[in-house]
């Protein structure tokens, strides 16, 4: 590996103008200089008393409309130094302390309590909003605002949203969500200069951001959802972070009935296969591209559908712990797909009959085909089982036969065809 | 109205004469010539319209009001890019060597603002207190975006050599799922 002294190093060394006190350089500016305009230009006259205090009126003014404009010119307003920031209460720090207490080895943000600052954000309405703002030692943060908070331990997720289903208190957890009445969330300066919302009826409303400097490094914003916009075809839809050149870097989906294909934070340019086969709705492929963010998405392309079994992979965070997957039924088979960290080497898919298929992660994903033909044999998946390099178990997923399952090509709601026999 | 001459004073042509040539060379490692020396005559323009606010010492100054300028040129370009015209954001210069490629492709495939700070600290050879200043962010801040640069590049840079020495079609083919299971 190249390391960053010897890299640094080397691009010294490439320099494309490497002497500016070059004699030539000198010459080719002394030259330009002599181009300078000398005409006769007219300067107003001493102002008058008021002037000034009207020259203050105007600056005030313009330094309003350039706040109130500068988001939908793209234009990111200078960051709120953090360092130089109110500090936290000492009851907001006991509580940023608890956030490093009962983790497990490894697994603790390391957050600086001792450092939390409170800043103010400000909605569309005006309305201000109080946010706490630790570091933590890996490059990251974590927030504390009204709707609870959160960790970005290494600094690079691209954006985060947190939402409100409710407009006071915590959905309730024996019914559906409704539509989001707030939107909380952050996005890193590094990869983004602005987020929008979208609505179910195309609507794009370009929300205010309030960038923080190192070390944090990320600009947070806070929408409350007008009523208006809280039926049916006039929902929030997704939340978008965008570059500087109005590329999408991150999207996070609120509606989750919104239809979705491959994921816009991929560049699909730089997509590449990592698993394909034939199943009986045609060609499934798990497709692996990174991101702008450096960071990494995974998708299955199947039936002209496309679907994700986890969220986008930050950059840095690829081996955290974690796995994501599901069941796609098709016609008359069955696709496990989904994402495992580096720590499973094999997943064993056990059958009811006690067969068993060994299956091997790549790049982190898996795809594995229960056929039509297995089912037609009355083979049912009843188990995943998580396993290290040396065979031994890592964790075990129990597969619920009944109702909410895809396991089963039977339990799909679909045409009486030749396999259903088989299935009762 | 009073009718007055542009003549630079002549603190002012010292200030040219002095920095001038770091300008244009600071221009020129971000641009080809034809813009670098556009945003060097902007860069003094406006040292001019403010030479009684210029600070001291006024290098970093002036390279973050010629930043600015190269950015202003940039948008305008990339307006002009949608009509057909193309211009590129890296460093028009060409490697002197073969071998030279894979940097220059390394510092392409960083981001904008790690390639800034790379360039600032490598080519413009600015201490960390100037290159924050013509950042616009603290010298603390800057240390912290530099090493995460140098990291970084040092990553891309190792990924393009080995791009290089491997062969063609060596890239990695896909497996079938029917390969994977037993």
């Amino acid at each position: 590996l190249t390391t960053s002294a010897a890299a640094f190093e080397r691009l010294r060394q490439v320099n494309p103008v490497p002497a500016a006190d070059d004699p030539a350089l000198a010459a080719r500016a002394r030259e330009l200089g002599r181009d300078w305009e000398t005409v006769p230009v007219a300067i107003p006259a001493a102002p008058p008393s008021r002037h000034r205090l009207r020259l203050v009126l105007v600056f005030v003014v313009a330094a309003g409309v350039f706040l109130a404009v500068a988001p939908a010119l793209g234009l990111r307003l200078p960051p709120i130094d953090f360092w130089s920031s109110e500090q936290a209460p000492p009851k907001v720090v006991r509580n940023f302390e608890t956030l490093n207490v009962g983790a497990p080895p490894g697994m603790s943000v390391d957050v600086i309590p001792g450092e939390t600052r409170k800043l103010t954000l400000t909605d569309l309405r005006g309305t201000r909003h109080t946010l706490y703002l630790a570091p933590t030692r890996h490059g990251g943060f974590c927030t504390l605002g009204a709707r609870g908070g959160g960790c970005d331990k290494l600094g690079t997720i691209p954006l985060s949203v947190s939402f409100d289903f409710a407009r006071s208190g915590a959905p309730r957890p024996d019914t559906p969500p409704g539509p989001a009445a707030a939107l909380e969330g952050y996005v890193n300066s590094d990869y983004a200069d602005s987020v929008e919302i979208a609505f179910a009826d195309g609507k794009i409303v370009e929300v205010p951001v309030t960038w923080i400097s190192e070390p944090i490094g990320a600009g947070f914003f806070v929408y409350q959802v007008p009523d208006d916009r809280r039926v049916a075809g006039r929902r929030v839809e997704s939340v978008t972070a965008r570059d500087s050149d109005g590329k999408v870097v991150a999207q996070q989906v609120i509606d989750r009935t919104a239809v979705r294909g491959a994921p816009v934070e991929a560049l699909l340019d730089d997509k590449r296969p990592v698993f394909r086969t034939v199943t009986s709705a045609g060609t499934a492929t798990y497709w692996l591209a990174p991101t702008r963010y450096e960071g990494r998405c995974a998708w299955l392309d199947v039936a002209r559908r496309s679907g994700m079994f986890s969220r986008c992979l930050p950059n840095g965070y690829e081996t955290s712990p974690g796995v994501g997957f599901g069941f796609v039924p098709l016609k008359d088979d069955v696709l496990i797909a989904g994402e495992f960290d580096p720590r499973f080497r094999f997943v064993d898919v056990v059958y009811n009959d006690g067969s068993v298929e060994r299956a091997e992660p790549r790049a982190g994903l898996l795809l594995h085909h229960v056929t039509a033909e297995q089912f037609a044999r009355g083979q049912v998946v009843t188990t995943l089982v998580g396993r290290r390099g040396d065979g031994s178990e890592i964790v075990r997923f129990p597969i619920p036969t009944q109702f909410d399952s895809a396991a089963d090509p039977c339990q799909l709601p679909r045409p009486l065809g030749a396999h259903m026999a088989q299935c009762r | 109205v009073v009718v007055a001459r542009t003549e630079p004073a002549p603190e002012f042509e010292v200030l040219y004469l002095e920095h001038a040539p770091r300008v244009l060379a600071f221009c020129l490692r971000r641009a080809d010539r034809a813009t670098a020396e556009d945003a060097m005559a902007e860069t003094f323009a406006v040292a001019w319209r403010r030479r009684h606010d210029v600070p001291h010492p006024p290098l970093p100054w002036l390279l973050g009001v010629a930043r600015r300028a190269l950015a202003n040129q940039r948008r305008a370009a990339q307006r002009q890019e949608r009509l057909g015209t193309r211009l590129a954001a890296v460093p028009r210069a060409e490697p002197a060597e073969e071998s030279d490629a894979h940097v220059y492709e390394a510092l392409r495939a960083l981001r904008a603002r790690d390639r800034e700070v790379l360039i600032l600290t490598a080519w413009d050879e600015l201490s960390a207190a100037e290159a924050a200043e013509v950042f616009g962010c603290s010298p603390t801040a800057y240390r912290i975006r530099l090493h995460r640069a140098r990291r970084r590049f040092a990553r891309l840079l190792a990924e393009e050599g080995q791009a290089e020495a491997r062969p063609a079609g060596s890239r990695p083919v896909d497996l079938s799922v029917e390969e994977m299971t037993s």
